[in-house]
Protein backbone atom coordinates (compact mmCIF):
# COMPACT_ATOMS: atom_id res chain seq x y z
CA UNK A 1 0.00 0.00 0.00
CA UNK A 2 1.46 3.34 -1.12
CA UNK A 3 1.49 6.12 1.21
CA UNK A 4 0.66 9.95 0.96
CA UNK A 5 3.33 12.56 0.36
CA UNK A 6 4.15 13.68 4.20
CA UNK A 7 2.75 16.91 2.78
CA UNK A 8 -0.72 15.59 2.44
CA UNK A 9 -0.22 13.07 5.28
CA UNK A 10 0.75 16.39 7.56
CA UNK A 11 -2.63 18.10 6.28
CA UNK A 12 -4.70 15.22 6.65
CA UNK A 13 -3.50 14.31 10.37
CA UNK A 14 -4.52 17.78 11.15
CA UNK A 15 -7.55 17.88 9.78
CA UNK A 16 -8.76 14.56 11.31
CA UNK A 17 -7.56 16.23 14.88
CA UNK A 18 -10.48 18.60 14.14
CA UNK A 19 -12.33 16.13 12.69
CA UNK A 20 -12.10 13.68 16.11
CA UNK A 21 -12.86 17.36 18.19
CA UNK A 22 -15.73 18.26 16.26
CA UNK A 23 -16.95 14.66 16.77
CA UNK A 24 -16.68 14.52 20.01
CA UNK A 25 -18.19 17.66 21.02
CA UNK A 26 -21.28 16.55 19.38
CA UNK A 27 -21.50 13.29 21.38
CA UNK A 28 -20.80 15.56 24.69
CA UNK A 29 -23.76 17.49 23.32
CA UNK A 30 -25.71 14.11 22.61
CA UNK A 31 -25.00 13.42 25.80
CA UNK A 32 -25.71 16.40 27.65
CA UNK A 33 -29.23 16.37 25.67
CA UNK A 34 -30.19 13.18 26.70
CA UNK A 35 -28.38 14.03 30.62
CA UNK A 36 -32.38 13.92 31.59
CA UNK A 37 -32.35 10.53 30.77
CA UNK A 38 -29.40 8.22 31.04
CA UNK A 39 -27.67 10.67 34.10
CA UNK A 40 -24.80 13.31 33.80
CA UNK A 41 -22.61 13.08 30.74
CA UNK A 42 -19.25 11.57 30.55
CA UNK A 43 -16.27 12.09 28.85
CA UNK A 44 -15.00 8.13 29.16
CA UNK A 45 -17.03 5.99 26.27
CA UNK A 46 -16.92 1.87 26.14
CA UNK A 47 -13.86 0.55 23.91
CA UNK A 48 -16.05 -0.13 21.23
CA UNK A 49 -17.40 2.75 21.00
CA UNK A 50 -14.06 4.46 21.19
CA UNK A 51 -13.20 2.31 18.25
CA UNK A 52 -16.27 3.52 16.71
CA UNK A 53 -15.84 7.27 16.92
CA UNK A 54 -12.28 6.31 14.98
CA UNK A 55 -13.93 4.64 12.83
CA UNK A 56 -16.33 7.33 12.09
CA UNK A 57 -13.75 9.81 11.98
CA UNK A 58 -11.52 7.70 9.30
CA UNK A 59 -14.59 7.62 6.98
CA UNK A 60 -15.28 11.67 7.50
CA UNK A 61 -11.42 12.14 6.82
CA UNK A 62 -12.00 10.30 3.42
CA UNK A 63 -15.20 12.17 2.80
CA UNK A 64 -13.08 15.40 3.40
CA UNK A 65 -10.48 14.64 1.05
CA UNK A 66 -13.55 13.59 -1.46
CA UNK A 67 -14.51 17.09 -1.03
CA UNK A 68 -11.61 19.09 -1.84
CA UNK A 69 -10.69 17.04 -4.40
CA UNK A 70 -7.99 15.22 -3.63
CA UNK A 71 -8.93 12.00 -3.93
CA UNK A 72 -8.37 12.28 -7.75
CA UNK A 73 -5.00 13.91 -6.97
CA UNK A 74 -4.22 10.83 -4.95
CA UNK A 75 -5.12 7.99 -7.75
CA UNK A 76 -2.87 10.02 -9.83
CA UNK A 77 0.28 9.60 -7.51
CA UNK A 78 -0.70 6.11 -7.09
CA UNK A 79 -2.69 6.31 -3.61
CA UNK A 80 -5.73 4.89 -3.12
CA UNK A 81 -8.17 5.99 -0.23
CA UNK A 82 -7.28 2.98 2.00
CA UNK A 83 -4.39 5.04 3.35
CA UNK A 84 -6.44 8.38 3.79
CA UNK A 85 -8.83 6.44 5.54
CA UNK A 86 -5.89 4.51 7.93
CA UNK A 87 -4.03 8.22 8.57
CA UNK A 88 -7.86 10.15 9.19
CA UNK A 89 -8.20 7.30 11.92
CA UNK A 90 -5.19 7.71 13.47
CA UNK A 91 -5.30 10.82 15.15
CA UNK A 92 -8.90 9.64 16.51
CA UNK A 93 -7.50 6.48 18.00
CA UNK A 94 -4.14 8.13 19.88
CA UNK A 95 -6.81 10.68 21.07
CA UNK A 96 -9.36 8.32 22.16
CA UNK A 97 -6.55 6.24 23.98
CA UNK A 98 -5.62 9.70 26.10
CA UNK A 99 -8.91 10.08 27.03
CA UNK A 100 -9.08 6.95 28.49
CA UNK A 101 -5.95 7.19 30.08
CA UNK A 102 -6.54 10.05 31.79
CA UNK A 103 -9.77 9.46 32.72
CA UNK A 104 -8.86 6.20 34.90
CA UNK B 1 3.50 1.85 -32.99
CA UNK B 2 3.04 -0.49 -29.66
CA UNK B 3 -0.51 -0.39 -27.86
CA UNK B 4 0.53 1.12 -24.25
CA UNK B 5 -2.82 0.70 -23.65
CA UNK B 6 -6.26 -1.12 -24.85
CA UNK B 7 -9.72 -1.36 -23.71
CA UNK B 8 -11.67 -3.94 -25.10
CA UNK B 9 -15.39 -4.51 -25.38
CA UNK B 10 -16.72 -2.60 -22.86
CA UNK B 11 -20.07 -2.29 -21.35
CA UNK B 12 -21.75 0.13 -19.34
CA UNK B 13 -24.87 0.74 -17.62
CA UNK B 14 -26.46 3.53 -15.41
CA UNK B 15 -29.92 2.71 -14.21
CA UNK B 16 -31.85 1.86 -17.50
CA UNK B 17 -29.51 4.00 -19.86
CA UNK B 18 -26.88 1.87 -21.55
CA UNK B 19 -24.32 3.92 -22.44
CA UNK B 20 -21.47 2.00 -24.07
CA UNK B 21 -22.20 -1.71 -25.47
CA UNK B 22 -18.99 -3.00 -26.97
CA UNK B 23 -16.67 0.06 -26.84
CA UNK B 24 -12.81 -0.35 -27.54
CA UNK B 25 -9.87 1.98 -27.58
CA UNK B 26 -6.32 1.33 -28.80
CA UNK B 27 -3.73 3.63 -27.14
CA UNK B 28 -0.35 3.84 -29.28
CA UNK B 29 2.89 4.75 -28.22
CA UNK B 30 3.75 8.52 -29.51
CA UNK B 31 0.21 9.18 -31.07
CA UNK B 32 -2.62 11.57 -30.38
CA UNK B 33 -5.66 10.38 -30.30
CA UNK B 34 -9.09 11.69 -30.44
CA UNK B 35 -12.02 10.35 -29.04
CA UNK B 36 -14.50 11.99 -30.73
CA UNK B 37 -18.68 11.67 -30.23
CA UNK B 38 -21.75 13.18 -29.29
CA UNK B 39 -22.92 14.58 -25.95
CA UNK B 40 -23.60 11.70 -23.84
CA UNK B 41 -22.25 9.14 -26.77
CA UNK B 42 -19.97 7.66 -23.83
CA UNK B 43 -16.62 9.03 -24.80
CA UNK B 44 -15.80 10.36 -21.36
CA UNK B 45 -17.69 7.24 -19.72
CA UNK B 46 -15.30 5.01 -21.69
CA UNK B 47 -12.54 7.23 -20.66
CA UNK B 48 -13.37 6.43 -17.25
CA UNK B 49 -13.23 3.19 -17.97
CA UNK B 50 -10.10 3.03 -19.40
CA UNK B 51 -8.25 5.00 -16.78
CA UNK B 52 -10.01 2.88 -13.86
CA UNK B 53 -11.66 5.48 -12.36
CA UNK B 54 -15.39 3.49 -13.24
CA UNK B 55 -15.76 -0.01 -13.13
CA UNK B 56 -17.25 -1.37 -16.69
CA UNK B 57 -20.19 -3.94 -16.29
CA UNK B 58 -18.10 -6.35 -18.36
CA UNK B 59 -14.79 -5.88 -20.83
CA UNK B 60 -10.97 -5.89 -19.88
CA UNK B 61 -8.28 -3.44 -20.03
CA UNK B 62 -4.78 -4.19 -20.53
CA UNK B 63 -2.00 -1.48 -19.38
CA UNK B 64 1.39 -2.08 -20.62
CA UNK B 65 0.95 -6.05 -21.35
CA UNK B 66 -1.17 -6.50 -17.64
CA UNK B 67 -5.05 -7.41 -18.15
CA UNK B 68 -7.32 -5.59 -15.81
CA UNK B 69 -10.63 -7.22 -15.01
CA UNK B 70 -11.49 -4.72 -12.78
CA UNK B 71 -8.77 -1.72 -13.54
CA UNK B 72 -8.03 0.69 -10.85
CA UNK B 73 -6.16 4.34 -11.27
CA UNK B 74 -4.24 4.14 -8.35
CA UNK B 75 -2.83 1.10 -9.23
CA UNK B 76 -2.18 2.19 -13.64
CA UNK B 77 -0.91 5.49 -11.77
CA UNK B 78 1.89 3.49 -10.22
CA UNK B 79 2.14 1.94 -13.58
CA UNK B 80 2.47 5.08 -16.10
CA UNK B 81 -1.00 6.02 -16.35
CA UNK B 82 -2.12 9.74 -15.98
CA UNK B 83 -5.56 10.59 -15.79
CA UNK B 84 -6.81 13.84 -16.14
CA UNK B 85 -10.55 14.21 -15.71
CA UNK B 86 -12.93 17.43 -16.95
CA UNK B 87 -12.50 19.25 -14.05
CA UNK B 88 -10.73 19.83 -10.88
CA UNK B 89 -7.56 17.50 -11.09
CA UNK B 90 -5.71 19.50 -8.53
CA UNK B 91 -6.84 20.40 -5.25
CA UNK B 92 -7.76 23.78 -3.54
CA UNK B 93 -6.09 22.92 -0.10
CA UNK B 94 -2.73 22.98 -1.97
CA UNK B 95 -0.55 25.52 -3.99
CA UNK B 96 -0.16 24.90 -7.69
CA UNK B 97 4.25 24.75 -6.87
CA UNK B 98 3.08 22.35 -3.92
CA UNK B 99 1.08 19.70 -6.20
CA UNK B 100 3.67 19.83 -8.61
CA UNK B 101 5.92 19.15 -6.11
CA UNK B 102 4.01 16.25 -5.22
CA UNK B 103 4.30 15.20 -8.77
CA UNK B 104 7.93 15.67 -8.57
CA UNK B 105 8.79 13.74 -5.43
CA UNK B 106 6.24 11.02 -6.20
CA UNK B 107 7.96 10.11 -10.07
CA UNK B 108 10.79 11.71 -10.41
CA UNK B 109 10.64 14.12 -13.40
CA UNK B 110 11.71 17.00 -14.63
CA UNK B 111 11.86 20.94 -13.16
CA UNK B 112 8.95 22.41 -11.62
CA UNK B 113 10.11 25.96 -13.19
CA UNK B 114 10.75 24.24 -16.68
CA UNK B 115 7.39 22.59 -17.16
CA UNK B 116 5.52 25.54 -15.45
CA UNK B 117 7.47 27.83 -18.14
CA UNK B 118 6.73 25.33 -20.47
CA UNK B 119 2.66 25.51 -19.98
CA UNK B 120 3.16 29.26 -19.15
CA UNK B 121 2.26 29.33 -15.86
CA UNK B 122 5.62 30.65 -13.97
CA UNK B 123 3.69 34.06 -12.57
CA UNK B 124 1.01 31.10 -11.39
CA UNK B 125 3.19 28.47 -9.11
CA UNK B 126 2.15 29.88 -5.41
CA UNK B 127 -0.84 30.27 -5.89
CA UNK B 128 -4.58 27.80 -5.52
CA UNK B 129 -6.36 26.70 -8.23
CA UNK B 130 -9.18 28.21 -7.19
CA UNK B 131 -7.41 31.61 -7.85
CA UNK B 132 -6.61 30.70 -11.36
CA UNK B 133 -8.92 31.48 -15.18
CA UNK B 134 -10.34 27.90 -16.68
CA UNK B 135 -7.35 28.02 -19.11
CA UNK B 136 -4.75 28.16 -16.71
CA UNK B 137 -5.82 25.35 -13.84
CA UNK B 138 -5.82 23.34 -17.44
CA UNK B 139 -1.93 24.65 -18.09
CA UNK B 140 -1.30 23.77 -14.61
CA UNK B 141 -2.90 20.60 -14.36
CA UNK B 142 -0.66 19.74 -17.94
CA UNK B 143 2.65 20.76 -16.01
CA UNK B 144 1.43 17.66 -13.30
CA UNK B 145 1.07 15.62 -16.51
CA UNK B 146 4.57 17.10 -17.62
CA UNK B 147 6.77 16.35 -14.75
CA UNK B 148 4.85 13.17 -14.36
CA UNK B 149 5.97 12.01 -18.09
CA UNK B 150 3.31 9.60 -18.32
CA UNK B 151 3.69 5.96 -20.47
CA UNK B 152 0.17 7.43 -21.21
CA UNK B 153 -2.31 10.45 -20.57
CA UNK B 154 -5.81 10.81 -20.86
CA UNK B 155 -7.11 13.91 -21.30
CA UNK B 156 -11.31 14.59 -21.15
CA UNK B 157 -12.71 17.31 -22.64
CA UNK B 158 -9.05 19.94 -22.15
CA UNK B 159 -10.38 22.39 -24.98
CA UNK B 160 -13.63 23.02 -22.88
CA UNK B 161 -14.01 27.17 -22.67
CA UNK B 162 -10.17 27.89 -22.72
CA UNK B 163 -8.52 30.74 -25.19
CA UNK B 164 -7.13 29.69 -28.34
CA UNK B 165 -3.97 30.67 -27.11
CA UNK B 166 -4.38 28.29 -24.03
CA UNK B 167 -5.84 25.57 -26.53
CA UNK B 168 -2.47 26.02 -28.93
CA UNK B 169 -0.13 24.92 -25.65
CA UNK B 170 -2.55 22.74 -24.99
CA UNK B 171 -1.89 20.89 -28.36
CA UNK B 172 1.45 21.69 -28.56
CA UNK B 173 2.23 19.83 -24.93
CA UNK B 174 0.23 16.77 -26.21
CA UNK B 175 2.52 16.69 -29.30
CA UNK B 176 5.33 16.95 -26.90
CA UNK B 177 4.54 14.45 -24.25
CA UNK B 178 3.83 11.95 -27.96
CA UNK B 179 7.16 12.89 -29.33
CA UNK B 180 8.73 11.11 -25.74
CA UNK B 181 6.60 8.32 -26.24
CA UNK B 182 3.35 8.47 -24.10
CA UNK B 183 0.05 7.71 -25.99
CA UNK B 184 -2.70 10.61 -25.54
CA UNK B 185 -5.89 10.34 -25.60
CA UNK B 186 -8.37 13.45 -25.84
CA UNK B 187 -12.07 14.23 -25.96
CA UNK B 188 -13.51 17.04 -26.52
CA UNK B 189 -16.20 18.84 -29.79
CA UNK B 190 -13.56 21.28 -31.13
CA UNK B 191 -13.04 19.54 -34.16
CA UNK B 192 -10.59 21.73 -35.61
CA UNK B 193 -8.06 22.00 -32.67
CA UNK B 194 -8.61 18.27 -32.30
CA UNK B 195 -8.11 17.62 -35.59
CA UNK B 196 -5.16 19.67 -36.23
CA UNK B 197 -3.77 18.18 -32.85
CA UNK B 198 -4.35 14.13 -33.50
CA UNK B 199 -2.86 11.68 -35.54
CA UNK B 200 -5.83 9.52 -35.29
CA UNK B 201 -9.22 9.96 -34.71
CA UNK B 202 -12.10 7.50 -32.81
CA UNK B 203 -15.21 7.53 -33.34
CA UNK B 204 -17.47 7.05 -30.31
CA UNK B 205 -21.20 6.46 -31.40
CA UNK B 206 -24.37 4.58 -30.17
CA UNK B 207 -22.28 2.40 -27.26
CA UNK B 208 -19.73 1.65 -29.09
CA UNK B 209 -16.48 2.49 -31.42
CA UNK B 210 -15.05 3.04 -34.81
CA UNK B 211 -11.33 3.44 -35.38
CA UNK B 212 -11.52 6.06 -38.76
CA UNK B 213 -7.78 5.95 -38.86
CA UNK B 214 -5.64 9.50 -39.44
CA UNK B 215 -7.83 12.87 -39.49
CA UNK B 216 -7.73 12.85 -43.16
CA UNK B 217 -9.23 9.52 -43.41
CA UNK B 218 -11.97 10.10 -40.55
CA UNK B 219 -12.88 13.58 -42.41
CA UNK B 220 -13.57 11.18 -45.17
CA UNK B 221 -15.69 8.72 -44.10
CA UNK B 222 -19.70 9.81 -45.26
CA UNK B 223 -21.43 8.39 -41.67
CA UNK B 224 -18.98 10.01 -39.17
CA UNK B 225 -19.48 13.61 -41.53
CA UNK B 226 -23.57 13.23 -41.80
CA UNK B 227 -24.01 11.74 -37.58
CA UNK B 228 -20.92 13.85 -35.95
CA UNK B 229 -19.34 16.17 -38.28
CA UNK B 230 -22.47 17.78 -39.93
CA UNK B 231 -20.56 18.90 -43.01
CA UNK B 232 -22.57 16.73 -45.30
Amino acid sequence: MMLPDPVITRALLVRAAFLWLGTRVLFAFAGLLAAGVLGPPSLTVAPHTAIAIACLVGALGVLDARRRHEHLLLANLGVSLWPVWIISLAPALIAEGVVALVAS
Amino acid sequence: MRDVLVVDCVGKTYGDRRVLTAASLRCAAGAVTALLGRNGAGKSTLLKIAAGWIAPDYGLVHFRDTRFVRARLHVLAQQGLFYLPDHDLLADSFTIRQQLALVQRRFGGGSIDDVAATTGISDRLDQRPRELSGGERRRAELAAALLRAPACLLADEPYRGIAPHDAEVLSHTFRHLARTGCAVVVTGHEVPTLMDAVDRVVWCTAGTTYDLGTPAEASGEWRFQREYLGWA
